[in-house]
């Protein structure tokens, strides 16, 4: 299963990582965790799909890739 | 007005009548109305009968004029009119006349006398026929006195009214005639069955229908219409009044058709008549089924065009068509028929389009989503594949080598090093005809200085690429390095004790200056060297001179030779040379006996032949000198040679100056028992292999470098080998060089006195001071004996590829190491996101799947800051805040 708390202090890093002059409110990361795993959900859900259609059992790279293509994302 | 023809009809007949009219009429004048018609109606009946000639017959015409009377007053009554009454005695005159056919006539005289008029007069016969007609059921009479009353002048109207009237009356069945008294006409275009109102022919006009058709095509055709024109006439007065103006209607339109028909004849008007007949109901009643025999070819056409919509349910126009094209008839009829027929071939065809356009559209829409599907799946994969691919590999190649950067040094070692290969190998193939020819000089070189030889096969490889390697990187440092060298020389020759030392440093100097072909003047000078070699194991001075010839004809061969490898022979001939130099001085620091002078020389010139040849020779070495105070010597040589290359990767590895001096510090303090470091070199080795960051395997080497260093001059061979080929890969070696310079020299020294430690701490000191101020130089001379670690390394075959892999991952962990904290600290747990991606999918996901994924986080989180960044700053905040998420997340 998943886990049950989220890694704040590894998405505040993260964020700093990328834009160390940006700041962010209280539960900001909460919701940024939250849309990552929205993210991560339609990714996973597009996979599927494609392996699905691809008539394989498993979820491969070139069905990742398609799905990144797809979302509007990436 | 009708009732002045309607007497006049009644009351046809003879002289008799006319006179019995005429009474009638003149009493009629006078009681026009009411019972006085009547009165004169019986009158004129009376009068008839006896103008028929027999009293008898009078009484009978009287009678029947008295039978027909109460109609005619009926009819008549309504409409009266100034001759009604006339009319109807005139009607009751003509009712007991048996001689029907004359009586008409007779009776239109009689009016016309009485003042009627002719016309008048002809259509009260006309309506007087009818009436009696009605009883009498007499066709023939229906036919013939209509017609002798038109020539009288009646109106074609009360003709065709009487005749139809008459007709009806007389065919048609019980249930039609009662409903005729009101008019022939409303029942017409009322029923269907009935007799039909036809295109009247001169006149007469007659309805004809389908079941009557034997009958009225002929004389019911021209009785109905004589009937109906003479009801027309007296149907005014005598047939209803509504009647009338359909009647007028039918029969107008009946005139009008038959003005179109002038051709047609009396005798003809039989058929014209009934066809008419049947043509003017066309438009009201459907036709009847077609009269071959009597219909004209545009009635029967019309019928078909009627029939043929009615058919076809596709052709609603051609309906329109028919009904419009009646006066046109024939071409009309055709091109109806044409367009019927072209309606249905054009029907046909839209059908069939209609239904495969239908088909694709359905086929399209069933395979709509599979074929989307499809298609971006080909689409994508065929056309753009190769751009897929190509994108896709470079995202990939992008990520792969940014997201694995930190991860994965070796990977990227790995990656570099097929691309150095590839350059080399063409380099390869130019240094590997000239290293052939080195190699028969340098046997003998390497036979002194290496005595343990293992593989001499897999290390020639390796030592190709190592001097290949070298080559590449001494490219850019090898002015720094010959200068460095020399400087580093300066300060050793001052040292050393034999000023010509000095002379030759002065010479390499010159030597390195030049840019030239070494590689034949290092094979020159490795044919010399061997001869030295040979001589220095005897002597020292010759080792001088030895050395001094090895520099200047160094020096003439570079001169000579500057083609050959050009770029990549260069520096391998200036760091040859250097460490020639460097290699010399040290010898003669060191004391060592020739075989240091002659292993320098050898080994800095022809480095890519000397690492080839080397292990060669090394295998030689041991063959030719089994027995001999240098198989130890050569074995501590190749231990040393390994050490020393060992410790050399690890220099390389890490390009810091201080890590230069700290590894000299432990190679001269660790420059013990060779035979212990030789175990820690594998492991040593290796571990500067795979490991990329950590400084261990730098002290590690370093020890071994030290051991090694502590071998003789014949490990310095090697390991100045090493050292040459190894820095040529990356330019950041430079430190590394410094590095191994100053280890080399340590060891160098150290080997020369045979001395373990109290050399190596002099040498390591020397080192020290060497590598303080001349870095480069200080590497000189240790790369010289690295060298000759990678032949003996043989048996070792990460030893001789961990030399390239640290030295190219040696700068990636430098590099990365920073980065590598500061992304490794946030970054995401990978498991993590499996975790996440794999509830999601609820599908088992290949690794490789995972790497994408990964790779599209990272993406993701970029954008994620990116936008979040112009959300806050575009509501002018530094702080991202819960509205700039909530924005995000309705998008």
């Amino acid at each position: 299963g998943m886990r049950r708390s989220a890694p704040r202090g590894t998405l505040r890093g993260l964020l700093k990582s990328h834009k160390p002059q940006l700041r962010l409110a209280a539960g900001g990361d909460l919701l940024v965790h939250l849309n990552f795993l929205m993210f991560l959900h339609r990714l996973a859900e597009e996979a599927r799909t494609n392996a699905f259609e691809n008539k394989s059992k498993t979820i491969k790279p070139e069905h990742t890739i398609a799905a990144a293509k797809v979302i509007k994302h990436l | 007005m009708l009732e002045g023809p309607v007497q006049a009809v009644l009351a046809p007949g003879e002289h008799r009548v006319h006179n019995g009219a005429r009474q009638l009429l003149g009493s009629g004048r006078i009681r026009r109305r009411g019972p006085g018609s009547v009165g004169a109606a019986s009158v004129a009946a009376g009068q008839g009968e006896p103008g028929s000639g027999s009293p008898g017959q009078r009484g009978h015409s009287q009678a029947r004029l008295h039978s027909v009377h109460p109609r005619l007053c009926h009819v008549g009554e309504p409409r009266a009119g100034p001759g009604s009454p006339l009319l109807s005695e005139a009607v009751a005159f003509a009712g007991p006349g048996t001689g029907g056919v004359e009586q008409p006539v007779l009776l239109a005289d009689l009016l016309t006398e009485l003042g009627l008029g002719q016309a008048q007069a002809a259509d009260a016969a006309l309506h007087l026929l009818h009436l009696h007609l009605q009883q009498r059921d007499d066709v023939a009479l229906l036919v013939e006195l209509p017609q002798q009353l038109l020539r009288r002048g009646a109106r074609r109207q009360r003709v065709r009214v009487v005749g139809g009237a008459s007709f009806q009356r007389t065919f048609l069945p019980y249930p039609y005639r009662h409903r005729q008294p009101p008019g022939p006409g409303p029942g017409y275009h009322r029923r269907g069955p009935q007799l039909h109102l036809h295109r009247q022919v001169d006149g007469l006009h007659v309805l004809g229908r389908a079941p009557c058709r034997g009958l009225g095509g002929g004389a019911g055709a021209l009785s109905g219409g004589g009937g109906r024109s003479g009801s027309s006439g007296g149907g005014g007065g005598g047939a209803g009044a509504a009647c009338g103006p359909r009647r007028l209607a039918l029969v107008d339109a009946a005139q009008g058709e038959d003005g179109g028909h002038p051709h047609q004849s009396r005798p003809g008007s039989g058929r014209d008549v009934a066809a008419a007949a049947r043509r003017a109901p066309l438009r009201q009643q459907p036709a009847a089924f077609p009269d071959v025999d009597n219909d004209t070819p545009r009635v029967l056409l019309r019928r078909v065009i009627r029939n043929q919509p009615q058919v076809s349910p596709l052709a609603p126009p051609v309906a329109d068509h028919k009904e419009t094209e009646d006066a046109p008839s024939e071409p009309s009829s055709r091109r109806t028929s044409s367009m019927v027929e072209l309606q249905l071939p054009d029907i046909v065809p839209e059908d069939t389009s209609i239904s495969t356009f239908r088909m694709t559209r359905s086929r399209k829409k069933l395979s709509i989503s599979q074929f989307e599907r499809a298609a971006d799946k080909r689409l994508p994969q065929n056309q753009a594949h190769s751009t897929l691919d190509s994108t896709l590999a470079r995202s990939l190649r992008m990520s792969l080598g940014s997201v694995l950067a930190p991860d994965t040094v070796e990977k990227k070692g790995l990656l570099r090093r097929p691309k150095n290969r590839k350059a080399i190998d063409i380099a390869a193939f130019e240094g590997g005809v000239e290293q052939n020819m080195q190699r028969k000089a340098q046997n003998y070189l390497v036979d002194l200085q290496t005595a343990s030889v293992i593989e001499a096969a897999t290390a020639t490889s390796d030592a190709e690429i190592m001097l290949n390697n070298t080559e590449l990187f001494v490219q850019p440092q090898s002015v720094e390095q010959n200068q460095k060298k020399l400087s580093a020389l300066e300060p050793q020759l001052s040292e050393s004790k034999t000023p010509v030392q000095r002379s030759e440093i002065s010479n390499a100097t010159q030597e390195e200056g030049k840019l030239v072909g070494r590689v034949s003047s290092v094979g020159t000078d490795e044919g010399r060297t061997r001869r030295y070699s040979e001589e220095e194991l005897i002597n020292d001075g010759e080792h001088v001179d030895n050395m001094a010839h090895v520099s200047q004809k160094t020096s003439a061969n570079q001169g000579e030779d500057e083609q050959g490898y050009s770029q990549q022979s260069e520096p391998m001939e200036q760091l040859s040379t250097s460490e020639e130099v460097a290699g010399t001085i040290n010898r003669w620091s060191s004391s060592l006996p020739s075989r240091s002078s002659s292993r320098s020389p050898v080994i800095l010139k022809p480095r890519r032949s000397f690492s080839m040849s080397l292990r060669e020779v090394v295998s030689r070495i041991i063959e030719e000198l089994d027995v001999s105070d240098k198989e130890e010597e050569m074995a501590n040589a190749v231990n040393e040679v390994e050490q020393e290359e060992i410790s050399r990767e690890a220099m390389e590895h890490h390009t810091n100056a201080g890590y230069s001096e700290h590894l000299e510090k432990k190679l001269t303090e660790k420059a013990e028992s060779q035979i212990i470091m030789s175990p820690e070199e594998e492991g040593v080795a290796e571990g500067s292999v795979k490991h990329q960051d950590s400084p261990k395997p730098e002290p590690e080497m370093a020890r071994s470098a030290r051991a090694g260093s502590l071998s003789r001059h014949s490990h310095a061979f090697s390991s100045f080998e090493k050292s040459g080929t190894k820095p040529s890969e990356e330019a950041v070696e430079q430190a590394d060089e410094l590095l191994e310079d100053g280890a080399v020299m340590g060891e160098l020294d150290g080997s020369e006195e045979e001395s373990t430690e109290d050399e190596t701490e002099m040498e390591g000191q020397e080192s020290e001071e060497g590598s303080m101020k001349t870095p480069t130089f200080v590497r000189a001379p240790a790369y010289h004996p690295l060298p000759l670690l990678s032949t003996p390394h043989s048996a070792k075959p990460a030893a001789p590829a961990s030399p390239l892999q640290p030295q190219q991952a040696k700068p990636v962990p430098k590099t990365s190491r920073k980065s590598q904290k500061k992304k490794r600290e946030p970054a995401l747990a990978s498991s993590y996101i499996k975790q996440i991606f794999r509830h999601y999918a609820k599908m088992p996901v290949t690794r490789d799947a995972y790497q994408i994924i990964e790779k599209c986080c990272e993406k993701y989180f970029k954008q994620l800051s990116d936008d979040l960044e112009a959300y806050a700053h575009h509501a002018g905040r530094k702080t991202v805040e819960m509205a700039d998420l909530e924005l995000l997340m309705r998008r």
